[in-house]
């Protein structure tokens, strides 16, 4: 999230998920999907501490619908999330 | 068989303005049909094989480019950002 930086005032910097050149098009559900799941692989892979695992967390903050983040995450707990993780 | 004026090569000798036409919706067809085939076989958004390949953008790098005019960006330029964790 380094890229894109529009300072609105001196104490907040906003910032977006940036371009990722695996999804070009108009369309962006795939690069939500691939991020929500990329946090998990990361967590599983590097552990459930590891700081720069919430890059990916913040990049499907801002692009998914929260209706599909709490779906998921609920799905999660019960086992029958269809990513691999 | 007869077919219509115009599609025989008799017939265009005597109508020669229908060539332009043959031209340009035959070029427009086949530039459809090749641009859909385009999308088949490279757009992102299409898995083929769902089994072996089902998520064909995972093996594009950061630099690889699909649009085929890119005026404002420079795929050649682009990376992840560094703050992202390395989970290939």
């Amino acid at each position: 999230m380094s890229t894109n930086v529009v300072m609105a005032d001196k104490q907040h910097q906003l910032r977006t998920a940036p371009f990722d050149a695996r999804f070009p098009n108009q369309n962006q559900t795939r690069h939500c999907w691939q991020n929500y799941v990329d946090f998990h692989r990361c967590l599983k892979i590097k552990g459930e501490d590891y700081e720069p695992c919430q890059y990916f967390k913040r990049v499907y903050k801002s692009l998914c619908p929260n209706d599909w983040i709490e779906k998921w995450d609920e799905q999660i707990e019960n086992g029958v999330f269809a990513g691999k993780i | 068989m007869r077919l219509m004026k115009g599609l025989t090569i008799a017939s265009i000798k005597k109508h020669p303005s229908l060539i332009p036409l043959f031209f340009f919706v035959g070029s427009g067809c086949l530039f459809a049909g090749l641009y859909t085939l385009r999308l088949c076989l490279y757009s992102p958004d299409v898995s083929i094989d769902r089994k072996n390949n089902p998520f064909p953008y995972l093996k594009w790098d950061p630099t690889h480019q699909y649009k085929l005019y890119s005026p404002i960006r420079d795929y050649s330029k682009e990376e992840f950002p560094k703050e992202r964790p390395k989970i290939d």
